[in-house]
C-alpha cells in the first residue's frame, strides 16, 4: 500500500511554496510546486495527485478560479485553500464550490499533516455481504477507483475487523447471511456513532421497509443492487469529502 | 326754561310734575273762565236787580211824586228795608230836589256822590249806585236814586273762588294719585329696560334680555334693545370664535416653534451624532482596510517563518538545546505576532455569530480550562451547573471568557485570587452604569435590553481602574499596558453585543476590577 501522497502546491509566495513542499518531502510525501494558479491547473492534468493546497490570494485566476477548473476535470479532487485574510462571503463561496476547508495563514502544520494522513487513511472501506460474487465485484470496482476495501461475509466478525482498522464506510448488505442486517446496523452505529453505514439492497417490498427502519436508526443512505456505478462513487466520495472537511474545519474552528 | 328745570328729574317724576302742571293749568283756566263769567252774569244780574227796584219803587212812587207828598215816598222807599245790601235810596222830584230818602243800616251820606247825577250806573268802590229817571205818561216826574254795596256779591265771589281752589286742589290731588298709580304703565318698562341696560352693563351680561311689557315704542325700544343686544352677543361670540381662534392659531404656532426648535436640537444631535458615527466607521473602515491589508502582508512571512521554524526544528538535533530553545522563542513571537493579527481582524469585522444552544456551565467551564493561570493566581469558581442553556456563538464567547481572565491575570501580575462566577438573572428596562465606578458599553442599546440572562462575572485582584480610565476602557486601541495594541476589550464588546448580550464593568482603585457579561438565555 502505497503511503505516498502526491500533493500539489500552488501558492505565489516562492518561500511559501518551498517550506510547505520541503516539509511535505520530511514527512514522506510528494509535493509539487507550481506558482500560480494557470499554472496549477496545467500541473493537475499531469499529476493528477491527492491533494490540492492553493492560496486563494494570487494574481491571475485567484485559488478558487483555479479550484473550479480543476474540479471540472477530476470532480473529487481535494482541494484545500489558504488565506492570508479571507472574508466570510469569500469562505462562504470556497466551501460552496467544492473546497475542503479555507485555512488561514500560518498553516497548521500538525494540522495539514494530520489532514494527510486522514486523506490517506480514509480509502479503506468494508463490504459487507454474504453474496460473495457481489461483494468482489464491488470490491474491484472501489479498487479501480483507487479505495481500498475488504469484504466480509461473516457478520459476526464485522465489529472485530472495525476494531483494527480505520474505516472511511461500511457497505452492509440487508441480507447478511443468517444475522438480520439491522441488528448489525445497530450494533455499528451504538459503538461507532460516527460511521457511515450505507446499507445496500436488493429492491423488494420486504427489504423496503427495514431499509426505512435503517435510514431511521441512522444509516448514512441505501444503494438499491445492481449498482450504478457512479451513484455509489459519488456516495462514497460524499462521505469522505465530509469527513475531511469536518476534520479541518473541527480543527480550524477550535484553534480561534 | 321748564325742561331745564326737568331735565334732570326722574322720568317718573317728570311726568307727574308735567301732568300736574298741565292739570293745574287747565283747571285754573278754566276756574278763571268759570269765575269770569259768573262775574260777569252776576253783576248783570246785581244790575238788572237794581234797575227792576228801581222801576218798581219810581212807579210805586209817581202818586207821591206828583202830590209832593213826602210821607208817603218816605214809606215806599222804606220798603227797600226787605232787600239787603241798599245802603241809600234817595228819590228826587222833577226840579230835582230831594223828596225823600232811604239809609240802610250801614248808609253813610258822606259815601255818596254829588248830585244831580245822569241816568245810569255809577261805580263807587265797594258799591254800585243807579240813578233812574221816573216817567208818567211820557213825561219824567222825578229821578230815583239807589245806592247799593256789593257785600253780597263780594262774599258770593269769595264763597265761589274758595269753591273753585278746593276743587283745584282736589282734582289735582286726585290727579296726583292717579298719576302716582299710572304713571308705571309707561315709567315700569323703561325703568326695567334702564335696570336692564344696567345689569348688562355692570355684569357684561349678554344673554339677558329686557321685558317687553307693552307693545307701544317702549316695547319697540325694549324690543329694539334685545335685538341690540343679542346682536352684540353674536358679535361678541364671533369675536370669542374669532379670539378663541387666533389663540389656538397662536397657540399652535407656538407649539408648532417649539416642536420645530426641539426638532431641530434634536436633529442637531443627531447630525452631530451622526457625523462622529461616520467619523468613526471611517476611521473604523480605514482601520479595517489597513488591518486586512497589513494582515495579509504580514501573515505570508509570517506563514513562512513558521514553516521554517518547523523544519528547522525537525532537522536540529534534540541534543541541541541552544538552537532548540531559540527555535522556540521565534515560534512563540510568531504566534504572538498572529495573535495581534487576530485581533485587529476581529476588530476590524465582528463575523455574523453562528448562534447554537450551549449550556452556559460547560461553556465557562471549558474556557477556563483552556487558559493558562499561573500559580500566583489562586482561581475560584462559582458556577452552578443549573445554569441554563445560552443562545450563542460557542467560539466567540469563548474568545470574550478567555480574553477576560486572560486580562484579569495580567492586572495582577503580583498574583491574587480571581473569582469567575454566574448566575440567572433577569434584566428590565435598562443596565445602566449605576454609579461612578460602573461603566456599561454601550450606554444606548442598555435601554431596550430585557429577558432572562446569565450573568458571568470575571474579578480580579489588581490595582483597578481609575476613574478616567472607566470611560475610555471600551474604546478601541485604549491600553494600560505597556505591550498590546488595545483592541482585546472592543472586541469582547463587540462579540458580546453582536451574541445580543451586554458588557459591563465595575471597579474601584485599589479594589480590583469585575468585568460581568449578560447572555441571552435560549428560548
Amino acid at each position: 500500500m502505497d503511503s505516498k501522497l502526491k500533493v500539489l502546491i500552488v501558492d505565489d509566495d516562492p518561500h511559501m511554496v518551498k517550506t510547505i513542499s520541503d516539509i511535505l518531502k520530511m514527512e514522506g510525501h510528494e509535493p509539487y510546486s507550481t506558482y500560480s494558479g494557470e499554472e496549477g491547473v496545467e500541473e493537475v492534468k499531469e499529476v493528477i495527485p491527492d491533494c490540492v493546497l492553493m492560496d486563494i490570494k494570487m494574481p491571475g485566476i485567484d485559488g478558487i478560479k483555479s479550484m473550479v477548473m480543476m474540479k471540472e476535470f477530476f470532480p473529487h479532487l481535494p482541494v484545500v485553500l489558504m488565506s492570508a485574510y479571507s472574508t466570510e462571503e469569500e469562505s462562504k463561496e470556497a466551501k460552496l464550490q467544492g473546497a475542503c476547508s479555507v485555512l488561514t495563514k500560518p498553516i497548521d502544520i500538525r494540522l495539514l499533516l494530520a489532514f494527510l494522513t486522514l486523506l490517506r487513511r480514509e480509502k479503506n472501506i468494508l463490504i459487507v455481504d454474504n453474496d460473495i460474487l457481489s461483494s468482489s465485484r464491488l470490491k474491484d470496482l472501489l479498487l479501480s477507483r483507487d479505495y481500498q476495501a475488504d469484504t466480509e461475509v461473516n457478520p459476526d466478525k464485522v465489529l472485530n475487523i472495525m476494531e483494527k482498522k480505520y474505516e472511511l464506510a461500511v457497505l452492509l448488505d440487508l441480507n447478511v447471511g443468517d444475522a438480520d442486517g439491522l441488528e448489525i446496523l445497530r450494533d455499528i452505529r451504538s459503538r461507532y456513532p460516527t460511521k457511515p453505514v450505507v446499507l445496500t439492497a436488493g429492491y423488494s417490498e420486504e427489504t423496503d421497509r427495514a431499509i426505512k427502519t435503517g435510514l431511521k436508526i441512522g444509516a448514512y443512505s441505501c444503494l438499491y443492487k445492481p449498482f450504478d456505478t457512479r451513484t455509489l462513487l459519488r456516495t462514497i466520495e460524499g462521505i469522505r469529502y465530509e469527513k475531511l472537511s469536518s476534520f479541518l474545519e473541527g480543527a480550524h474552528l477550535s484553534r480561534g | 326754561m321748564i325742561s331745564g328745570v326737568l331735565k334732570n328729574l326722574q322720568i317718573r317724576h317728570k311726568l307727574i310734575i308735567l301732568n300736574l302742571g298741565i292739570t293745574a293749568i287747565v283747571i285754573i283756566m278754566a276756574g278763571t273762565i268759570s269765575f269770569i263769567t259768573e262775574y260777569i252774569s252776576f253783576r248783570e244780574s246785581l244790575l238788572q236787580n237794581l234797575s227792576s227796584q228801581a222801576t218798581i219803587i219810581g212807579s210805586n212812587s209817581t202818586a207821591a211824586l206828583l202830590f209832593n207828598d213826602q210821607k208817603d215816598a218816605r214809606e215806599i222807599l222804606g220798603a227797600l228795608r226787605s232787600i239787603p245790601g241798599i245802603e241809600f235810596a234817595i228819590l228826587f222830584d222833577s226840579s230835582g230836589s230831594e223828596l225823600a230818602s232811604y239809609q240802610g243800616p250801614q248808609g253813610d251820606r258822606r259815601e255818596l256822590p254829588v248830585f244831580p247825577q245822569k241816568d245810569g250806573y255809577l261805580k263807587i268802590p265797594g258799591h254800585l249806585s243807579i240813578t233812574q229817571g221816573i216817567s208818567l205818561n211820557r213825561q219824567r216826574v222825578g229821578t230815583i236814586f239807589i245806592l247799593s254795596n256789593l257785600d253780597k256779591f263780594y262774599a258770593l265771589m269769595t264763597k265761589r273762588g274758595a269753591v273753585t281752589l278746593l276743587t283745584f286742589l282736589v282734582v289735582l290731588s286726585i290727579a296726583y294719585i292717579l298719576l302716582s298709580k299710572w304713571q308705571r304703565v309707561i315709567t315700569e318698562p323703561i325703568l326695567s329696560l334702564s335696570k336692564t341696560m344696567q345689569r348688562v352693563t355692570w355684569e357684561r351680561n349678554y344673554a339677558l334680555n329686557a321685558k317687553i311689557c307693552s307693545n307701544d315704542e317702549i316695547g319697540e325700544l325694549a324690543g329694539g334693545f334685545n335685538v341690540m343686544i343679542e346682536q352684540i352677543q353674536e358679535r361678541d361670540a364671533i369675536l370669542r370664535k374669532e379670539i378663541e381662534e387666533r389663540k389656538r392659531a397662536e397657540e399652535e404656532v407656538r407649539n408648532l416653534n417649539e416642536g420645530l426648535e426641539q426638532k431641530v436640537v434634536e436633529k442637531t444631535l443627531q447630525l452631530i451624532e451622526a457625523r462622529e458615527e461616520l467619523v468613526r466607521k471611517e476611521k473604523l473602515a480605514i482601520l479595517g482596510q489597513l488591518s486586512g491589508f497589513v494582515s495579509h502582508e504580514l501573515r505570508n512571512p509570517l506563514g513562512v517563518m513558521n514553516n521554517t521554524v518547523f523544519i528547522l526544528r525537525s532537522l536540529t538535533p534534540s541534543s541541541d538545546k541552544t538552537t532548540q530553545e531559540y527555535l522556540d522563542i521565534l515560534k512563540h513571537e510568531i504566534d504572538k505576532s498572529e495573535r495581534i493579527i487576530v485581533d485587529l481582524l476581529d476588530f476590524s469585522r465582528t463575523k455574523t455569530p453562528q448562534a447554537t444552544l450551549v449550556p452556559a456551565h460547560e461553556l465557562l467551564l471549558q474556557n477556563i480550562s483552556e487558559c493558562v493561570i499561573p500559580e500566583n493566581v489562586s482561581l475560584q469558581t462559582k458556577v452552578p451547573e443549573t445554569l441554563p442553556q445560552v443562545k450563542v456563538d460557542r467560539h466567540q464567547i469563548g474568545q470574550v471568557i478567555q480574553n477576560l481572565i486572560t486580562n484579569g491575570i495580567q492586572a495582577m501580575p503580583d498574583g491574587g485570587i480571581m473569582t469567575v462566577s454566574a448566575h440567572l438573572s433577569h434584566a428590565s428596562g435598562s443596565v445602566e452604569p449605576d454609579s461612578i465606578n460602573r461603566t456599561s458599553g454601550d450606554g444606548e442599546l442598555s435601554k431596550e435590553f430585557e429577558g432572562d440572562f446569565v450573568e458571568i462575572s470575571v474579578k480580579d485582584g489588581g490595582m483597578g481602574i481609575s476613574a478616567e480610565n472607566m470611560k475610555k476602557l471600551f474604546q478601541p486601541l485604549f491600553t494600560t499596558k505597556t505591550r498590546g495594541i488595545g483592541l482585546g476589550l472592543t472586541i469582547c464588546k463587540n462579540l458580546t453585543e453582536a451574541n445580543g448580550g451586554r458588557i459591563m464593568v465595575e471597579s474601584e482603585v485599589g479594589n480590583g476590577a469585575k468585568f460581568t457579561i449578560l447572555l441571552p438565555v435560549a428560548g
